[in-house]
């Protein structure tokens, strides 16, 4: 065991080297002088050369890029280009609001998600599969931005049950948790809508395997067939889809903080995004990456505990 | 002794129809098993024809402000109802359709075409280089979406061609995985051995024995990722990052409206619903057709 | 004979469909206390599928009536718990793949205690000191290491072992065993009948026993039934069954297997099909001095990489200092179990597989020195048929089309000629030249395997590499074909270098055997000298394997129940392993020195 997570540790400190080393080469191909963005195009060749000295693009590129990859890894992202505070603490304001909205997500969409599937594949064919497997279809094909606006419309707008703005301002327990309300079943309901069918899928090709027909051969009861002998191998394929379905989580977390109006990653990548804050770009991606990683680190952890062969690979 | 020929092998007229005979057999089992394939392809077809008549039936000019008539509720004139600049909702949505449809498409073709390319090589090789490709592809793939397609166009610039790069190469990472498992179990094949045996160059193993076979899975992701493209696109307009206005894309649709929802709701929500169908239809079309070539099902049926 | 009141299994009148089509048309017979039954039949004759619905193991789609009695429970009857209860209590069963019928999460020990948990009031604690004592009853070796085992750690033969353990858990009057060792090498497959022999005699369990191998049968049974097309054409005692058969079918089957020492005083292949029978197929004399093929020290190893940098952790050595020849117009028979590396010296010769270092020579061409041109040449007068009738031709690929194209390829022909072409050589393998543009899923796997040689065919080769060619076939379509390739050596003076597991086929085919062991070759001469006179410990091991397809010829297998499994060949980095010497028996019979 100590063998496996020493190996995926090393493929995810690779990964992030290699991510950071294609963020600072993005960054720096394409079109656009940094400098000349943020002072405008009636600025003068002095006060353009005297800022690309400061923020150091007149360096090497060689030079750039060892502080930067240094200075990703001890922590140093440099000072935000528009807020001149450093990215680092920008990012780590607003982190928790992401992380806490995405955390709830994960974990809501997981609950609702596995048994849904498992009770659409041990139904199959039958009215609960196909409710199921519409709903999920449309949960699916919602862009969050939609989702979202269905939601707020419906309980904030019309039924007035929660917050129209998510602003993370809110105190106490129950406040937080209001204002969390909406966004995260938001999130959570189309993640559900993707387990749910991997789950789904997953289950019925479990059910299919010879193994199932070995327990129910001496006698084992249904439900211990299915919650014992056909989950565990189920869930081999759904952590590695909950894995792949990370970046796509991310993405519409950015939507639904834009949508309730909620700091966090995505509202402070977006005003980044307009006002070309190279710096702050850079740090936002370092981040991400960082979460990406970690995650995937961890799935392979679980991974490894629900499949007892990986540790043998 | 001539030449190994390539590709330019002609083909006799009775293996053509033959093929198409095969491929007429799985769309008639994609229809005929499944009652969504065909909803699906109703309502898809219905925005494609309706996309393509778009300039002959617009019934005002999806451009043109006309500030007396805004924000109105939708009545017989105006079937949809105006925007905050007086504009017709229905005339914006019918041409938002093509630019929908064109950017989804396109990306994708050029999504399948270099994914499929990347996975039938890596594949089909191995060894090394599928390693360092394949390891190339996962760091993209370990990026979210989203985010690197905002950064893509955030720096190009926000124009069709760029929209449709952006998307594309979010999507290339995906498709070289999904062509490249099913090139590995193939590779292993004993016809793909025995055709090594029979001294077949290696191009022609893989576009002539080993690609078809792996066509119509392609195509069936094809059709999924077509709808994960056209999300993309409206959540990027959403953010604003979508073709420059005055030209209606969808999400861009949805984001005017959204800043206006206390005003009026059916602003934000046509349009949503608008994105919400077409997605929701190729999903349909391409579940459809999945369960029409996944061999399980059909040892059942 | 053995008329008791009330039989363990009476099934009555049993009809089972799938939809429009049936299964199983309505057949009857009974399994009573402590007898062997085997029910045999080609694929698709209805026998596993009449084994699944005794224990209701069908999916709810499928329609069965009639009458299926188990100790005098109506099975057809139960429902739900009722139905649940009576499953593993009534009967147990063993299925086909030990690979895939343990469940790879669950340690091998809790899935023994589950089968007697659910049956009665049972405490965990009580039931995994039962099943640990079943684990030493199927005599599987370091049983409380093994209880506490994941199923991957295990082979196929102890996984078998563990789903024997399961099955008699609860002491069940009758155990059903669906094809039970075909998945198995031939040496594990005789331990497995062996044990099933003795539990069978400490237990007094009936078995109803599944196969298509009349061979097992012969070994085993008591009673047989034999199926075809769902219904029971013949049944009746072992040995009258064999000895007498009264149906046409059952003629034929056993008309067409093949038993081990059949050909006993004869040094030539023959055909199963009578009208040839007495026309042995001689060796044309060698042409010059020098074998067609030569095959010189040849080493394939396949390095085995562990970690994320790739790290070498060791080496199977599949083929290890290899060396014989093939003379033209002759069959080498290249046999021995999983893992010998047997397929592997096939594609080596082919370079399918990259060979590390050795010579192989072909009508005087260096293979793996040559260059492509050569190579691709060379390729021409060399081609390989393999196992599996349904992988062998491109499913989106007419059958016309994969014939002509290597004649394309090659430039052997061009335009019109190559149908022609085409058409013979469909016509020389038996198939009508008319359904050219069909697609290989139009085609039986017998029918395909012809397709198969006649592509081989295309490129006129002096040596067709068969890899398994007839192992997956049933076995009358197996004696088809092998008297197809009799005919086609004795028209074109072909050369086969026959890859096999299965002995008595290679015994009708062969003018020569080599005995594979571990990578190596460890005995090798002609076929009557090797199976007749076999000299080394392993050759000896494999013959005595072999179930021989004659009741009288049975129990042989006492004291092989006990647990053993095949050595791996794979070594630590830098291995080396030590020479081999070979020793002559008689003139052209070589046996391995052990060391």
């Amino acid at each position: 065991m100590a063998g496996f997570v020493f190996r995926r540790l090393g493929f995810a400190v690779v990964t992030l080297f290699a991510v950071l080393t294609l963020v600072f080469f993005v960054v720096r191909i394409l079109p656009g002088d940094p400098a000349m963005v943020i002072l405008g195009d009636q600025a003068s060749a002095a006060t353009i050369a005297a800022l690309r000295t400061r923020l150091g693009l007149d360096l090497p590129v060689t030079t750039q890029y060892a502080r930067f990859i240094l200075g990703a890894l001890g922590g140093d992202w440099g000072t935000s280009m528009v807020t001149r505070r450093p990215v680092m603490q920008e990012v780590l304001n607003v982190l928790p609001h992401t992380l806490e909205l995405t955390a709830v997500a994960l974990v809501l969409g997981i609950a609702i998600g596995v048994p849904a599937g498992v009770w659409a594949a041990v139904n199959r064919n039958r009215i609960p599969d196909y409710v199921t497997r519409i709903v999920s279809l449309v949960g699916l094909s919602a862009p969050a931005f939609v989702s979202g606006i269905v939601l707020l419309l419906v309980f904030a707008i019309a039924l007035s049950w929660f917050p129209v703005i998510s602003g993370g301002q809110a105190t106490t327990f129950t406040g937080r948790l209001r204002e969390l309300a909406l966004p995260a079943t938001n999130l959570a309901l189309i993640m559900a809508a993707y387990v749910t069918r991997v789950t789904r899928s997953a289950m019925l090709e479990v059910l299919s395997q010879d193994y199932v027909r070995t327990a129910r051969a001496k006698g084992v009861p249904a439900r211990v067939v299915v919650w014992r002998h056909a989950l565990r191998n189920c869930l081999i394929p759904v952590v590695t889809v909950i894995g792949l379905y990370l970046g796509i989580l991310i993405g519409n977390s950015v939507l639904t903080e834009i949508v309730f109006n909620r700091p966090g990653l995505g509202k402070l990548i977006v005003g980044a995004l307009a006002q070309r804050d190279y710096t702050m770009l850079q740090g936002m991606m370092v981040i991400y990456t960082l979460i990406v990683v970690l995650v995937n680190l961890a799935t392979d952890l679980v991974y490894g505990l629900v499949d007892p062969r990986v540790q043998f690979k | 002794m001539s030449e190994d020929t390539g590709a330019a092998i002609p083909q006799r007229p009775s293996e053509l129809t033959s093929l198409l005979r095969l491929s007429g057999q799985a769309l008639r089992r994609a229809f005929a098993s499944n009652l969504t394939t065909w909803i699906g392809t109703a309502f898809f077809g219905t925005i494609v024809l309706l996309a393509l008549l778009a300039p002959l039936i617009v019934p005002f000019d999806p451009i043109e402000q006309d500030i007396v008539s805004r924000l109105q509720p939708p009545d017989m004139e105006h079937w949809l109802g105006t925007d905050y600049y007086g504009r017709d909702t229905l005339s914006r949505l019918l041409v938002g359709a093509r630019y929908s449809l064109v950017i989804g498409l396109t990306s994708i073709v050029l999504a399948v075409v270099i994914g499929t390319l990347i996975g039938l090589f890596a594949g089909y090789f191995g060894g090394r280089l599928d390693i360092v490709v394949m390891q190339a592809m996962d760091v993209v793939l370990a990026f979210p979406a989203l985010i690197l397609g905002l950064i893509l166009v955030a720096m190009l610039g926000a124009t069709v061609t760029n929209i449709v790069i952006a998307i594309a190469f979010t999507a290339i990472p995906p498709f070289a995985r999904i062509a490249r498992a099913p090139v590995i179990a193939l590779r292993e094949r004993e016809f793909v051995q025995a055709e090594r045996a029979l001294g077949f160059s290696d191009m022609r193993i893989m576009f002539r024995h080993v690609l078809p076979n792996i066509l119509p899975d392609i195509l069936v992701m094809a059709s999924l990722w077509m709808a994960t493209a056209v999300r993309t696109e409206a959540s990027l307009a959403f953010i604003g990052l979508g073709i420059a206005p005055p030209t209606p894309t969808w999400g861009g649709m949805v984001r005017e409206g959204f800043e206006n929802i206390l005003d009026s709701y059916s602003l934000a929500l046509f349009p949503s619903l608008a994105v919400l169908v077409l997605v929701l239809s190729l999903n349909l079309i391409g579940d459809g057709l999945r369960d029409a070539i996944d061999p399980k099902l059909k040892v059942e049926a | 004979m053995n008329d008791q009141p009330s039989p363990v299994l009476r099934v009555d009148g049993l009809k089972i469909g799938f939809g429009r089509f049936d299964a199983v048309k309505g057949i009857s017979f009974d399994v009573n206390a402590g007898e062997t039954v085997a029910l045999v039949g080609e694929s698709g004759s209805g026998k596993s599928v009449t084994a699944l619905s005794i224990m209701r193991l069908l999916p709810e789609t499928t329609t069965i009536s009639g009458r299926i009695s188990l100790s005098g429970t109506d099975m057809l009857a139960l429902r739900g718990d009722a139905l649940r209860g009576a499953r593993g209590r009534l009967a147990g069963m063993i299925f086909q793949e030990p690979m895939t019928s343990l469940n790879p999460v669950l340690k091998t020990g809790f899935q023994v205690a589950e089968a007697l948990r659910y049956h009665g009031n049972v405490s965990q604690k009580a039931a995994e000191t039962e099943a640990l004592r079943l684990f030493d009853r199927v005599r599987i070796p370091d049983a409380k290491r093994r209880f506490a085992e994941y199923p991957h750690t295990l082979s196929g033969g102890m996984r078998q072992r563990v789903m024997i353990a399961m099955a008699l858990a609860c002491r069940p009057k009758l155990l059903i065993a669906d094809e039970p060792t075909t998945a198995l090498d031939v040496t594990i497959q005789a331990q497995i009948l062996q044990l099933l022999t003795e539990l069978q005699r400490e237990s007094g369990t009936a078995i109803l026993f599944i196969t298509h191998d009349m061979g097992v049968v012969a070994e085993i049974a008591d009673r047989v039934a034999v199926m075809r097309h769902g219904e029971l054409v013949e049944d009746g005692t072992t040995r009258s069954l064999f000895e007498a058969p009264r149906h046409d079918y059952t003629k034929a089957l056993l008309a067409a297997v093949p038993r081990l020492g059949d050909m006993r005083g004869s040094t030539s292949p023959r055909r199963f099909a009578q009208a040839h029978a007495a026309e042995p197929v001689p060796v044309s004399e060698p042409t010059g001095s020098q074998p067609l093929l030569a095959v010189e020290n040849l080493v394939t190893r396949f390095p085995i990489k562990a970690g994320f940098f790739g790290r070498k952790t060791g080496a199977v050595h599949a083929v290890e200092d290899v060396s014989f020849a093939v003379a033209a117009g002759e069959t080498l028979a290249l046999v021995g179990e999983s893992g010998c590396g047997k397929s592997t010296t096939g594609k080596s010769l082919l370079r399918l597989v990259e060979p590390q270092s050795g010579r192989v020579t072909l009508e005087g061409v260096d293979l793996l020195a040559s260059d492509p041109a050569v190579l691709r040449l060379a390729r021409r007068r060399m081609q390989m048929i393999f196992q599996d009738p349904y992988g062998s031709l491109d499913p989106r690929q007419t059958i016309g089309s994969a014939i002509a194209e290597p004649i394309r390829v090659h430039g052997i022909a061009a335009g019109s000629e190559v149908d022609d072409r085409v058409a013979t050589l469909l016509k020389r393998v038996g198939l009508d030249a008319s359904r050219m543009a069909r697609f290989p899923h139009e085609f039986s796997g017998g029918q395909r395997q012809r397709i198969a040689i006649a592509r081989a065919l295309a490129l006129d080769p002096r040596l067709v590499i068969a890899d398994e060619a007839v192992s997956a076939l049933d076995v009358s379509i197996k004696a088809q074909v092998v008297d197809l390739m009799i005919d086609l050596q004795e028209a074109f003076g072909l050369s086969y270098l026959f890859i096999s597991h299965d002995m008595a086929v290679v015994e009708r085919v062969s003018h020569r055997i080599a005995v594979m062991y571990l990578g190596r070759i460890v005995e090798i001469g002609p076929r009557a000298a090797v199976i007749e006179n076999p000299q080394h410990p392993y050759t000896r091991r494999l013959l005595a394997a072999v179930p021989v397809a004659d009741p009288r010829a049975r129990g042989r297998f006492e004291g092989v129940g006990a647990a053993d499994e095949l050595k791996s060949p794979i070594r630590p980095p830098g291995y080396e392993p030590p020479p081999q010497h070979f020793r002559m028996v008689t003139e052209g019979h070589l046996v391995a020195q052990e060391a």
